[in-house]
């Protein structure tokens, strides 16, 4: 991952002439500018920590709309894992590093030998853990019931994806890489900037880039990791 | 081959040809493993009624009389009686002489036809599992305390662990893994 979150702030900035710099010279040397500060901000619209919150809510639904795609691929870059469960635990709303896990569940995996397990019927899974004496053959079966889990082995967890809006709002703000693919850097721009709307100030702007940021979501849901060119309606 | 390695075997031949993407057919070890018991209890009947393949399960039990009646293990099958040989271990001389009788009445009777010849039999016990019953030559009532091994066809044990390896010659591991292979395959023709 190479896009640095301020290349995203510095072009969002620039869309609402937020950069410091009335000409092009000093503008780009704001551009350029890293990290950037509230102090290369000169918009009395929208602030250099708006800029950041409303970067971090783009980077959240796209991240959401990936989590919720179950064989996405971009998944791995939100990747995280739950504790390991017993059967019959109740699934945290945590991973085990503490972020927040959005989206759909990945994969089940035994804890002690790493293999994936498959999605049974509530009535296979039970038949076999009341009757545990009977079965000499490991198998890996799981349910999914309600906002638990059964398993038929002595611990699981699950893959998940995560997300942590704390350690992002963070990350943005420190200008460390952008989590997700490089080639979601110009959505996050597109995102950032749809949200940059207050009254009427940037209302056509908003809608046009929020219509780019929409395809892409659209896409990603399909499951597509290429993604539509820009083209204004 | 260990358990393990025989119920996957079996499970990949009961997929040939079928759909691979239906990933509930696939997850068949446990439906798998639930049918071995009858599986091998069918193989050993096959292998019993073929008077060349006798030999490949023929096996020595030792029973433990009390008064002339001991409990049978659930390996050994009443419909492999016929072709079994007893002899006791304190008389070598008498497994000649010893006579099956199916019917326990027939055998109540026989014991006092000809006191020469010993008679044994085999009674059904749901509790205790099937009872061996055992009168020795010159006897006329069951009395033989101690041991006699009957050689008899018998259903190989089914292993006690998912890695232990199955006591059984390959011949026979290898009809029983094609049967539950067709016991599956069954199944899956059904739910497809």
């Amino acid at each position: 991952m190479s896009v640095p979150y301020h290349d995203i702030l510095a072009a969002a900035g620039t869309r609402c002439n937020a950069l410091v710099g009335a000409k092009a010279g000093p503008l780009e040397t704001t551009y350029l500018t890293r990290p950037l500060t509230a102090a290369n901000f000169q918009s009395s619209i929208f602030p250099f920590s708006d800029y950041i919150a409303q970067t971090a809510s783009a980077v959240q639904k796209l991240s959401q709309t990936i989590a919720d795609v179950r064989d996405h691929p971009w998944r791995r870059n939100l990747a995280g894992r739950t504790a390991d469960l017993a059967s019959g635990a109740t699934i945290p709303a945590a991973d085990n590093a503490g972020a927040s896990i959005i989206g759909v569940y990945g994969n089940v995996i035994d804890s002690d030998d790493g293999q994936v397990l498959s999605e049974q019927p509530d009535e296979t899974i039970r038949r076999r853990l009341l009757t545990p004496s009977l079965w000499k053959i490991p198998v890996y079966h799981f349910s999914l019931t309600g906002d638990s889990i059964l398993h038929t082995r002595t611990e699981v967890y699950l893959e998940v994806c995560v997300l942590d809006y704390g350690a992002l709002i963070t990350a943005i703000g420190a200008n460390d890489d952008m989590a997700l693919p490089d080639v979601l850097a110009e959505a996050v721009i597109c995102g950032t900037v749809a949200l940059m709307v207050r009254d009427d100030e940037f209302v056509l702007q908003a809608g046009t880039y929020a219509e780019y940021f929409a395809e892409t979501l659209k896409a990603i849901r399909g499951g597509a990791t290429v993604l539509p060119v820009k083209e204004a309606a | 081959m260990t358990f393990l390695e025989f119920i996957a075997t079996a499970c990949q031949q009961a997929l040939a040809g079928a759909d691979a993407s239906e990933s509930v057919l696939l997850n068949m070890e446990q439906t798998a493993e639930s049918l071995v018991s009858p599986v091998f209890k069918s193989v050993t009947l096959a292998i019993n009624a073929d008077p060349d393949k006798r030999s490949l399960l023929r096996r020595t039990n030792t029973i433990v009389l009390t008064t002339g009646a001991g409990v049978l293990p659930a390996t050994i099958l009443m419909e492999c009686l016929p072709g079994a040989t007893i002899t006791d271990p304190d008389d070598d001389t008498i497994a000649q002489d010893m006579s099956y009788v199916p019917d326990y009445f027939d055998f109540l009777d026989a014991a006092g036809y000809e006191v020469r010849l010993g008679y044994w039999t085999v009674t059904a016990n749901p509790t205790t599992g099937n009872v061996l019953r055992y009168i020795r030559p010159g006897d006329t009532v069951e009395t033989k305390t101690g041991d006699v091994d009957l050689t008899v066809v018998t259903v190989p044990t089914v292993p006690a662990t998912s890695g232990a390896t199955l006591d059984a010659p390959q011949e026979f591991i290898d009809m029983a893994t094609i049967a539950l292979a067709i016991a599956l395959s069954s199944k899956i023709a059904k739910a497809a």
